[in-house]
């Protein structure tokens, strides 16, 4: 595994504030935070908003290259809302013309609007999945669902699917690994030729992944039985994260001021 | 706790067990009328070669699978009742052979809580356990790891702590040396060792290694699903006609303390390791 | 004629401040026919080593050569089916029906006239009768049989070298013994190159015995310059249980006896320091 391949979002493991506010309040904060994005009717909306945001992220003693990282995946989303929401049919007056398409000042406005919003909007979740780690964000999402359990929604086992989801990323990513370049050593061209040639030339790689995917998935069942796993039904949990009082009044506080921002502003 | 047929017989055993994997005992059967125990405090190791009919012993020990024929009974109880599925399987934990295979939490002691937590088990005791756990295998201060940043002996040992939070009385080690360099290798026997004579398990080891049996107190010979040897490692080691037809191998190590023997000096057979042959002459 | 490594170096994420050295002037040279054993502990550059020589990564100091031609991951492309890399667990690319098609997967990508013909002789070669295994399912075999078919898929790229990583590790005695004599049945078209923390396992017919640790070569020479120099070998590098017995006595009589891997001999030398039996 070479240190340089850190996803966009991955957990920052440092001691910080935010990093400490239980998952649950986080989440119900970025919650808050995106019904105020929705609320604002200005810019000067979404500059508060901005500022809440920054204050967030100082707080968090994250970089804040690694919040900004969040951006790159959307850029394309972002300057597409830019464009669509921006762009005139052939206006009076223009700053850039494209053919009969054109952007205008009030096109700018509304596009920039739009586009900040979404910007806003990732980074609040980025910043949410750099401090929160990926076990305390399964947690806290068995708790949100955990009300729905006499729906027949089963909190527990979905909550469980994704911790082993997550478990095993690092692991058929680094078996993928080594399929694809074994492959590829044995002659198989798997980044030349035509479209038709490349899939057919995956097919090999994909058949030994799935393969030893649900040898795994086999291994790990049985070891899982044996270790007395059946379902959620009577399970406890070593880390209960509890909401303490300190999380109830940052969420409560924190949340009620975003709201209140919205509508104001 | 519902109590098993008959009365409660300490240890996990064997009573003519037989094993088919297809159904009605139809094709050759894995396992062939086996019996044999393995007591607390005892490290029992069940050697053979591929295809021996290994893991399928190990596999019956906790209901797993369950015996075409005869009876296997965990402190007197039947793991195939569905009943006592989870008390049986909390009495004998199992480790297996592929580290990546059975490790559950996406950092240590998540793994380690894995076990407790499906026992219902309330939160503070779980974290009694899994400090004790890993402090046992020796990988305290690794809680917050993630495990595939583990070494595989690593690995291996935080398998062997998610099987001790349980508490079981038996282990059931699966092969668990099989994938790990010596190093790892040597720190899983060592723990092996500990775990049945210093903290009273009861340890049964599944390995194609006959080195491993040096630390063992007795040895099950596992011939293609007949159990061709039951006793003291001791004399295990000393008839190779016995291993070559089980198609086990005699360590080097093994023929020089065997040749050793030969010209008169008193080396135990249980000498398969440099030190342990090089005290024994130095005595 | 041979594959060889030139005080090569290698660093993973070079010049990205965050630079980690796996391999630091290391020589290597592969004769065809030729048999070199690499032995280290873990993270010591094993791996690294052989990536280098099959032009998976490219060397950022020194240079690899096959027969005259620089090696490089751009030229991998040219110089493909000449190096065979026979990755840890190679049983895990199995993807075909039928072991004769597995194993003829690297034929057909070479574009070979008869895949099949060729798939046929490496079976054989590797012990496994083609017309017994050729059309089993490769996922069903026993531990030995897989990984024999696995060397198989490469050894049917007739490659001129051909690189083991760690190809004993899991199996049982029966399993070790078909891969030992897979390897020797290799060395008759290739030269080979092993990669081991099993001392004992290939050096008594190795001509040349390589030692990594820390990313640097702290030995390098034929097996019997390797147990005479057993001394200064780093720790964590261990030697085959029976040199160690031999060395390890010498210790204690303060004699200094020479290493050896063979029983016979070494309770020759027991024998006479010890005294006799008592």
């Amino acid at each position: 595994m070479s240190p340089a391949r850190i996803a966009i979002g991955q957990y920052v493991p440092v001691d910080s504030p935010v990093h400490r506010l239980n998952a649950l309040a986080k989440m119900g904060l970025v919650a808050a935070f995106t019904a105020a994005l929705f609320l604002v009717h200005g810019f000067a909306g979404l500059a508060a908003a901005g500022a809440v945001l920054v204050a967030a992220i100082a707080l968090s003693r994250v970089p804040a290259a690694a919040a900004a990282r969040g951006v790159s995946a959307v850029a394309v989303i972002v300057a597409f809302t830019l464009l669509a929401n921006g762009l005139r049919w052939r206006p009076a007056t223009a700053l850039v013309r494209v053919g009969p398409l054109a952007l205008d000042a009030a096109g700018l406005r509304t596009g920039s609007f739009f586009a900040l919003r979404i910007l806003l909007l990732v980074i609040a979740t980025t910043l949410l999945t750099l401090t929160t780690s990926p076990v305390e964000i399964t947690e806290a999402l068995e708790r949100i669902l955990r009300p729905l359990r006499p729906l027949g929604v089963p909190a527990g086992e979905l909550a469980m699917t994704l911790t082993i989801a997550l478990r095993f990323v690092p692991t058929t990513a680094e078996e993928t690994e080594r399929i694809v370049t074994a492959q590829s050593m044995r002659g198989a061209r798997l980044d030349s030729g035509g479209p038709l040639a490349r899939v057919r030339a995956w097919v090999p790689v994909l058949i030994a992944v799935f393969f030893n995917l649900f040898r795994r998935a086999d291994d790990l069942a049985v070891a899982m039985e044996s270790r007395c796993y059946h379902g959620g039904e009577g399970r406890t949990s070593m880390r209960m994260s509890k909401m303490r009082s300190a999380d109830w009044v940052a969420l409560l506080a924190g949340a009620s001021m975003l709201i209140a921002m919205g509508l104001m502003l | 706790m519902a109590q098993g047929a008959g009365t409660a017989v300490s240890g996990v055993a064997f009573e003519d067990v037989s094993f088919s994997y297809s159904a009605g005992g139809a094709g050759r059967s894995a396992l062939c009328d086996i019996t044999l125990t393995l007591s607390s405090g005892e490290l029992l190791a069940v050697v053979g070669a591929n295809g021996s009919g290994k893991s399928t012993l190990a596999r019956l020990c906790n209901g797993l699978l369950v015996a075409s024929s005869g009876v296997v009974r965990v402190d007197g109880l039947d793991p195939a009742d569905p009943d006592l599925t989870w008390d049986v399987r909390s009495r004998v934990a199992m480790v297996f052979q592929d580290p990546d295979n059975q490790i559950v939490g996406t950092v240590v002691e998540d793994d380690v809580a894995f076990g407790p937590e499906n026992l219902g088990v309330p939160a503070d005791e779980i974290r009694r356990r899994v400090d004790a756990a890993l402090a046992a295998v020796g990988l305290a201060g690794f809680e917050r790891r993630e495990p595939h940043l583990l070494s595989d002996g690593q690995k291996q040992r935080l398998a062997m702590a998610s099987a001790l939070a349980m508490e079981p009385a038996y282990l059931v080690l699966d092969e668990p040396c099989a994938m790990l360099d010596p190093e790892g290798r040597a720190d899983v026997l060592a723990l092996a060792d500990a775990l049945a004579h210093e903290r009273g398990h009861g340890v049964l080891l599944v390995t194609h290694d006959i080195a491993d049996v040096a630390v063992a107190d007795r040895v099950a010979v596992l011939d293609r699903g007949v159990l061709s040897f039951l006793g003291d490692p001791e004399d295990l080691l000393s008839d190779d006609a016995a291993l070559t037809a089980a198609g086990l191998e005699m360590p080097s190590i093994g023929v020089l303390a065997a040749l050793l023997r030969e010209s008169g000096f008193d080396v135990p057979r249980r000498a398969l390791t440099p030190e342990a042959l090089v005290g024994a002459l130095w005595h | 004629m041979a594959l060889i490594v030139e005080d090569a170096g290698f660093a993973y994420n070079a010049g990205r401040g965050f630079e980690h050295r796996a391999l630091e002037g290391v020589d290597m040279t592969v004769e065809r026919g030729g048999l070199t054993v690499v032995l280290g502990p873990t993270g010591s550059g094993k791996s690294t080593l052989l990536r280098l020589a099959c032009g998976l990564v490219d060397a950022t100091e020194g240079r690899v050569t096959i027969d005259g031609q620089e090696m490089s991951s751009a030229a991998r492309r040219r110089l493909r089916g000449r190096v065979g890399m026979v990755f840890q667990n190679p049983e895990s690319q199995f993807f075909a029906a039928s072991v004769l098609e597995d194993v003829a997967f690297g034929p057909v990508n070479l574009g070979a006239a008869h895949p099949h013909d060729e798939a046929r002789a490496a079976l054989t070669a590797v012990g496994l009768d083609p017309d017994e295994f050729g059309f089993r399912t490769p996922f069903e075999l026993s531990g030995g049989e897989a990984r024999r078919a696995a060397v198989a898929g490469v050894l049917a790229m007739r490659p001129d070298y051909l690189l083991l990583d760690e190809p004993t590790a899991g199996l049982d005695a029966r399993g070790r013994a078909a891969v030992r004599e897979a390897v020797a049945a290799a060395r008759s078209s290739a030269g080979v190159v092993v990669v081991t923390h099993e001392a004992s396992e290939f050096m008594a017919s190795a001509d040349r015995v390589l030692v990594l640790s820390g990313g640097s070569l702290a030995f390098s020479g034929t097996p019997a310059e390797m147990l005479s120099a057993s001394a200064s070998l780093p720790a964590g590098v261990r030697l085959p249980d029976v040199a160690r017995a031999v060395l390890l006595a010498g210790e204690r009589w303060g004699a200094n006896p020479r290493a050896t891997l063979d029983p016979r001999e070494a309770a020759r030398i027991l024998t006479a320091m010890a005294g006799g039996p008592r």
